[in-house]
């Protein structure tokens, strides 16, 4: 994996420490801050592959600074979050955190989620292949083969979420929080688009490699 | 012996002797209260055929007794003043007989001399045979006002009786009529009086009390809705003290958090840095162990286990073969098949971590062997040598805060049972004194999850 450039937003300064050596030792620059005020500085004029943003921050409140952060650019954020609570992840989930670990956090963990996020990151941003099709995701280009076809962008970014995580199971209820946000659809919107973009696919000459898991959501395999 | 545990209750069963006698008790109340209701109806209806009748009777032979007299002094006058012909007495008037009698007994002038009427001082029923007939009597006067016997008359009133005789039967027939009608409607309504009840008592029997849940009552605000606002400030009072646990726990947790994390994070890195000190190796093992031990409390603690889980598809079998690493001296198999199923990653290996520990715990790792089996259900097996449990010890294994065997908290397997059956499959634990003890995971495979797409032309 290429070195890649981590935010980390942590008030605990031992914690804060231990995550920046663990991840410079993986081979990764680290700029790491204690307060909210300091991450949005850095934001400004930083290029992060990556923000681990603790959501329970002295100044400014984490959901908040994940909401900013997420408007700026489609950087990936790992939540840190000793509460764990319900409220809060779903409310993590349409600011833009990619991912949430709880505390207290096994490090080996924390490293394994990060890695995964960066190279999702690494493939998310140019092209996506998977099962024979390649979705270049700039200009939601979709191709199999010789075949190709223009996604709408909602399709797009349906397809480019499912193609960057295989094998996760996407329940509706999170596909309409990362589509649409706070903004809520009609109840079967996320069926709609996957019913198009099935269409599309075999249209292309290609299995159609989305899966319904029953009752939990969709998938790619 | 064996032990399933799968679904989404914790904690204490639901107590299934309890349920029964309060629903027939509930059923027996209405069958009661329906009985009672016939009965009064059917006694109301008795009464009122008996009352009507009675008053009715009464009523007829009065208004007949009045007829009677008053034809009786009409003749008598007529006869007094001598205007009254023979001819009137032979040719008689439609059910009414009349006859002269002398002082002496004798029947002077009758249609049917053959047949005398009886004497009878007030007017009285004289049944004879098939005929009922009113009789009464008056001095007969001749116009010297000499009396010389007496005029009696007979008023036949066997049609009166069939009138009254069909009343009853009409009151009788009505009325049963009624009762029925009147009995099935209260029969609805006892019913539907007591619905509430039942559904109250079903529902309070259904509560699980690790998370008790308010109870839902729809009807008119009457004891029965006493009785479900009362049963809810109870719910409210336990489902607010169980908040309030989870909120200290939770405060608790945020305080340990990030000690607990550097300690362990540091002890890694720095056994990573010095591989040969088994002192420094010692510690990261024990700072681990209370890392993992204090994620179980509050993976609980936090209800965390009451959401739905992020599932990707996961090998189970190199899941286990990575936890089983950890463990120096565990034996590992797996036969090769399939072994992929829909889980939480860090959560699955939560649970292979904590049956692996509870193992090792008990037996020493040198004598626990784990091994994967996969196809349409994927089994994760962990058995040890170790001294086993009894069956009663085996039964509450999975209860929270019970720990099957000395050492141990006694979470492990409780987050372990709950995760599992976020993942929609079982754990299942067998074990016999002496002869040690085997959990087996049960998850459905990835395929059978996966709904078959049908495929448009």
């Amino acid at each position: 994996m290429p070195p890649a450039h981590v935010l980390v937003v942590e008030d605990d300064a031992r914690l804060r420490g231990l995550v920046r050596e663990a991840l410079e030792a993986t081979g990764h620059r680290v700029t790491a801050v204690g307060t909210g005020g300091d991450a949005l500085l850095c934001a400004l004029d930083g290029d992060f592959d990556l923000v681990l943003l603790d959501l329970n921050l002295p100044d400014v409140d984490g959901i908040e600074i994940a909401r900013r952060l997420h408007a700026d650019g489609d950087v990936p954020i790992v939540m840190l979050t000793a509460r764990g609570d319900v409220a809060s992840r779903v409310e993590g989930l349409y600011a833009g955190a990619a991912d949430y670990v709880t505390k207290p956090f096994d490090l080996q963990e924390l490293l394994a989620r990060v890695h995964v996020r960066l190279r999702e990151r690494s493939a998310g941003d140019g092209l996506l292949e998977h099962a024979g099709l390649r979705l270049r995701v700039d200009v939601r280009m979709l191709a199999a083969g010789d075949a190709q076809v223009t996604l709408p962008e909602r399709e797009a970014e349906l397809l480019r979420l499912l193609l960057s995580h295989p094998g996760r199971v996407f329940s509706r209820e999170d596909l309409e929080a990362r589509l649409y946000g706070d903004d809520l659809p009609d109840s079967n919107t996320v069926e709609v688009f996957v019913y198009h973009l099935r269409r599309r696919i075999r249209a292309l000459g290609v299995p159609d490699p989305i899966r319904t898991v029953r009752g939990k959501g969709y998938t790619v395999l | 012996m064996s032990s399933e545990a799968g679904g989404r209750t914790s904690g204490a069963p639901v107590a299934t002797p309890a349920v029964a006698p309060t629903w027939t008790r509930s059923r027996r109340l209405r069958t009661r209260l329906g009985l009672i209701v016939l009965g009064a109806l059917l006694l109301a209806v008795a009464g009122t055929v008996v009352l009507v009748d009675q008053l009715f009777g009464r009523a007829q032979h009065e208004s007949l007794v009045d007829l009677l007299e008053r034809d009786l002094h009409r003749v008598q006058a007529l006869v007094a003043a001598g205007t009254l012909g023979e001819s009137f007495v032979e040719q008689g008037a439609g059910g009414v007989r009349l006859q002269f009698v002398s002082h002496a007994g004798t029947v002077l002038l009758a249609a049917d001399a053959a047949d005398p009427i009886p004497l009878a001082r007030a007017p009285a029923r004289s049944n004879a045979g098939e005929r009922a007939e009113l009789v009464g009597s008056a001095a007969w006067l001749l116009p010297s006002g000499l009396a010389i016997g007496t005029i009696r008359m007979a008023l036949d009133v066997t049609e009166a009786d069939a009138d009254r005789a069909t009343l009853r039967l009409s009151l009788l027939f009505a009325g049963s009529l009624l009762a029925l009608v009147a009995g099935a409607l209260a029969w609805g309504l006892v019913s539907g009086a007591l619905r509430p009840l039942a559904d109250l008592a079903r529902q309070a029997a259904a509560v699980d009390p690790a998370r008790p849940s308010l109870a839902r009552y729809r009807g008119p605000d009457d004891e029965v809705a006493e009785l479900a606002r009362a049963l809810n400030v109870a719910l409210e009072a336990i489902a607010e003290r169980q908040q309030a646990e989870r909120d200290a726990l939770a405060e608790v947790a945020h305080e340990l958090a990030a000690p607990l994390t550097v300690v362990a994070g540091e002890l890694r890195q720095l056994a990573n840095a010095r591989p040969d000190d088994p002192r420094v190796r010692g510690a990261q093992e024990a700072a681990d162990e209370l890392l993992h031990t204090s994620q179980d409390l509050l993976t609980l603690a936090r209800g965390e286990l009451d959401r739905a889980p992020d599932l990707s598809v996961v090998d189970l079998a190199e899941v286990a073969r990575g936890v089983t690493g950890a463990y120096p001296g565990v034996a590992f198999a797996a036969d090769g098949a399939d072994a992929r199923v829909f889980a939480q990653p860090d959560r699955l290996r939560q649970v292979a971590r904590n049956l692996v520990r509870n193992a090792v715990q008990a037996a020493g790792a040198e004598r626990v062997r784990v091994s994967v089996e996969g196809g349409p259900e994927v089994r994760l097996r962990v058995d040890d040598d170790g001294p086993g449990m009894a069956p009663e010890a085996l039964e509450r294994v999975f209860d929270r805060y019970v720990s099957g065997r000395s050492g141990g908290v006694g979470v492990g397997l409780t987050v372990a049972r709950r995760i599992v059956a976020s993942f929609d499959g079982r754990v299942e634990a067998r074990s016999e004194p002496g002869r040690g003890a085997t959990f087996e995971v049960v998850l459905p495979g990835w395929s059978s999850q996966v709904e078959a797409e049908l495929d448009e032309a």
